[in-house]
């Protein structure tokens, strides 16, 4: 079924309902926040967009964490696998999210909480890791 | 707020999570918490730091200004 979006990060949207992905504890500091769609826009590559569908206002940029640190090597606690119903860390893609100032070269990613979907079950879940990550890591080093 | 002393070894029940106050060592106190698996347990500090970082990325640039270019242009 399609659902209507009077406005998202690209403009007005018509979305699937197969492509909606539930995190059922939202994200950090708005757990009212419970369904996003991942938007992929050229102009934006490496940056994909979690956008919020309760929320079309609100869109957070998200990125493959190897596109930036190739070495990036986290990865996600098993009870993390649980929460998105994985058994399998094959089964669980891992972005981080950005924050893209004004200046976009002061950019930033959140290293300590990446989030996880399980696309199989489409569910998705921001963890945090116990390894000491900055929130706020550069993408572009001074 | 509630106010409640407590030493080592002696619990406190929130319903079905239990805290236990395990040692307290100079000027810090190791809690033990016991909680069902839906309950999701964070240190405030890295909690708000996360909450704020989170807020921040909703007020990123938009793909449409044409800014991102400057920054793809750096990764790849």
């Amino acid at each position: 079924m399609l659902m209507e979006l009077t406005e998202s990060v690209v403009g007005p949207l018509q979305v699937e309902e197969a492509s909606v992905i539930e995190f059922p504890e939202g994200i950090l500091g708005f757990s009212n926040l419970r369904q996003f769609i991942l938007l992929e826009n050229e102009s934006s590559e490496p940056f994909k967009w979690l956008q919020c569908v309760s929320e079309p206002a609100l869109a957070l940029p998200v990125v493959d964490p190897l596109r930036i640190f190739p070495n990036y090597s986290d990865s996600p606690a098993p009870e993390d696998l649980v929460s998105v119903q994985s058994d399998s860390p094959a089964d669980v893609v891992t972005f981080v999210v950005a924050i893209i100032p004004k200046d976009p070269l002061e950019s930033t990613v959140n290293l300590k909480a990446p989030v996880i979907i399980n696309f199989k079950k489409m569910i998705g879940r921001q963890i945090i890791l116990d390894s000491p990550r900055e929130v706020r890591t550069r993408i572009i080093s001074k | 707020m509630l106010y409640i002393t407590r030493d080592e070894t002696e619990k406190v029940i929130l319903d079905d999570i239990e805290l236990q106050i395990l040692k307290i060592e100079g000027d810090s106190v190791r809690i033990g918490i016991t909680a069902p698996a839906h309950v999701s347990v964070y240190r405030h500090e890295i909690f708000r730091k996360i909450t704020a970082a989170n807020e921040d990325a909703m007020s990123s640039n938009r793909p449409d200004t044409g800014e991102l270019s400057i920054l793809k242009n750096r990764i790849k």
